[in-house]
């Protein structure tokens, strides 16, 4: 263990897997992560399991960099579509619980506290199967080639914009 | 009647839905329903032991340190080395979980609490230098009341100073828990998902280095909390001191206890704990009994009828069960409704007169002007929160000074070809336990009970309504139309529930569900 910390990396872009991984497709997001990182995601790039601790994650995001969040989404699609939206397209209420905070909601809070944000995009990926287990459904392991090349591309377009 | 339902669907389950009966204006009946992650030995079953402690952290992303917690203390039985704990490894572990439980108390308070009595909109002609009041001021010019709703109109009684004040406080507690979790990280390796937590003690020993680094963020927390939290938990208290008289409930409360101070090979009662476990009703605290817990489904969407042991018991579900209406199971102590949390922790370690409880709590209640019974309410149970912080973190200081760099912070260990182990602490929100059972060197059954399958638990065999229902039932609901008192109640518990899935729903969809029948 070294006595200092290395130097933290300043990257251009994050990207956030979010979601419950013991839940099925809902931890399409983290598994996303995970195979983009085991791929390399490219210079300036970092790629953040986010789980479900979104909060958490997000005081791990550096000033000014632009955000990817992938995430499980319900836009009344059919089991993996992938859906492209702004953070301010999502819905964002207060629950009752703290385990209620929602994607739009964490970032808010991340802001109030003084965080800054590049652009925040998030794609959405349609579950077909949300239940207890560690594997993706069939239908989604077989889209991950195509839900990659999209959240590759949309790395790319943040990598390129101001 | 009328019939009041909160239901805020924000996933796709996984969420907490009450439904009250008002007679007038008087709720007659009360009905909690939700869904927590059952099932787990699918995830489980025929892993290695050891991923106990990392998966089940991936349960919830609001107390994933007591799960990883009560896995390991499960694991450390299971593997036979619970009295084998290294003082450092014992001490490090308190700290990670403390780390946890402050950030989740302030949390709590600011982000969810706090809003039902802090009117934030004080800050909206906000001309002062304060930058987090100029920050909360530019958030409502924007229309980004987001956090802040839902509102239930009617009832801000602070003067507008304080309501400033608490505002700016919000937005500074949020940078402490961001502080909690860089403590967390300097002993847990990293967050969410520490690893400084293992069976036989902890991952990493300690150095002056990350002692230093450590005490200098604890300090920062527990300024904010002696100057800040408090001081504004007792402001509310005093503007709203009909709290204490409100969502009482079942009056019985059970405690896991937290930080163990000596090793011990005993699950749980002969443990010596900073706070200690019990039980607290009619005044009086008592030795916890493990066996005298069981779970009933009678209201529950599963097969059977109970009660039963938890660790004894299947879960079979049964969507269509006639006079279910809840995912919950019914956990009961010596057959009787208890609630869980920081407020049930204070009361049995001060009835138990804990040298360290028992004279915080005594000046908090002379400040406050109350008697002990006031604290079974609403606002009692965010004063005990508040308490519970505090306490937490003076102890800290003392276990960060225990730590003696350079000797050892593990215990040897290898997986045992079979073993059982049962592992409870509190959580930040209550009592959790987790039991493996080991076979063939893999796990072969694992199950937890997490504190809101107490405290928001159905009617059970007997039909007695469970603690938060018993809480609402009785409640005088000023107007139907605007329940703040319903959701008042329901927040002071601290609920956790949703933390199965973490589905997004784009805009346009209905999220949220208020409806008067």
């Amino acid at each position: 263990m070294p006595e200092t910390w290395p130097p933290i990396p300043s990257p251009r872009v994050v990207v956030l897997g979010v979601g419950n991984e013991l839940m099925g497709d809902d931890g399409v997001g983290v598994v996303v992560a995970r195979q983009l990182r085991a791929a390399g995601p490219g210079n300036d790039v970092e790629v953040i399991e986010a789980g479900t601790s979104v909060m958490d994650a997000l005081d791990l995001v550096p000033s000014r960099a632009h955000v990817l969040v992938v995430d499980a989404a319900t836009g009344g699609g059919e089991a993996g579509s992938v859906y492209r939206f702004r953070l301010d397209e999502l819905a964002l209420a207060r629950g009752v619980s703290l385990h209620e905070t929602s994607l739009p909601e964490a970032f808010t809070l991340a802001q109030l506290a003084g965080a800054k944000f590049g652009k925040v995009i998030v794609i959405g990926v349609e579950p077909a199967r949300v239940e207890p287990g560690t594997e993706l459904s069939p239908v989604l392991q077989e889209k991950m080639p195509a839900i990659l090349g999209v959240v590759r591309a949309e790395v790319a377009k943040l990598m390129h914009s101001s | 009647m009328r019939r009041i339902v909160i239901d805020p669907v924000t996933r796709i389950e996984g969420h907490l839905r009450i439904e009250v009966l008002l007679d007038g204006h008087e709720v007659k009946e009360a009905k909690s329903a939700g869904t927590l992650f059952r099932g787990f030995e699918v995830i489980l079953n025929g892993r290695s032991p050891v991923d106990a402690q990392q998966l089940t952290q991936r349960v919830c992303g609001v107390c994933p340190i007591a799960h990883a917690t009560a896995a390991t203390f499960a694991l450390d039985a299971a593997f036979g080395i619970s009295e084998k704990i290294p003082d450092n490894g014992r001490i490090i572990r308190n700290l990670i979980l403390g780390s946890n439980i402050l950030q989740s108390h302030v949390l709590h308070f600011y982000h969810l609490a706090a809003l039902d009595y802090v009117d934030v909109a004080a800050a909206a002609d906000y001309t002062g230098d304060n930058d987090d009041l100029l920050a909360v001021r530019d958030f409502i010019a924007r229309g980004h009341l987001g956090p802040f709703l839902p509102r239930y109109e009617g009832d801000y009684r602070l003067p507008k100073e304080l309501n400033l004040k608490a505002t700016a406080d919000y937005a500074e507690a949020l940078r402490i828990r961001r502080t909690c979790h860089e403590m967390l990280a300097v002993f847990g390796g990293r967050m969410p998902s520490q690893c400084g937590i293992v069976p036989g003690g902890a991952s990493n020993g300690p150095t002056t280095s990350k002692i230093a680094s450590f005490l200098g963020r604890l300090d920062t927390v527990r300024r904010f909390i002696a100057d800040k939290y408090l001081p504004d938990v007792f402001a509310v208290a005093g503007a709203y001191a009909d709290h204490f008289a409100i969502g009482g409930g079942c009056k019985r409360y059970l405690t896991y206890g937290q930080f163990d101070q000596t090793p011990s090979s005993a699950p749980l009662t002969g443990r010596n704990r900073f706070l200690a476990p019990g039980t607290y009703a009619d005044g009086r605290a008592d030795k916890l009994d493990i066996a005298q817990i069981t779970e009933a489904v009678t209201h529950s969407r599963y097969e059977g009828d109970g009660p039963l042991f938890p660790y004894h018991e299947d879960t079979v579900p049964s969507p269509e069960k006639k006079g279910a209406y809840s995912w919950l199971k019914s956990p009961r102590y010596n057959d009787a409704v208890y609630e869980v949390g920081p407020l049930a922790s204070i009361l049995v370690n001060y009835a138990n007169g804990n040298p360290v409880v028992k004279p915080l709590v005594d000046s908090a209640l002379s400040t406050a002007g109350l008697q002990a019974d006031a604290l079974s309410s609403v606002m009692g149970r965010h004063l005990a929160r508040a308490l519970h912080a505090k306490l937490t973190a003076d102890a800290m200081v003392e276990w960060v000074g225990q730590l003696k760099p350079g000797e050892p912070h593990c215990a040897e260990w290898t997986i045992p070809p079979a073993g059982d182990g049962c592992g409870m602490v509190d959580a930040p929100r209550g009592a959790v336990a987790h039991w493996v059972k080991v076979r063939e060197h893999k796990t072969a059954n694992y199950q937890l009970v997490v504190p809101t399958t107490w405290n928001a638990s159905p009617a059970d065999d007997k039909d007695r309504p469970g603690p938060m229902e018993q809480a609402l039932i009785g409640t005088k609901v000023k107007d139907p139309g605007n329940p703040f008192e319903v959701v008042r109640i329901v927040r002071s518990f601290d609920p956790c529930l949703a933390c199965a899935v973490h589905l997004v729903t784009p805009k346009g969809e209905k999220l949220g569900d208020f409806r008067i029948a």
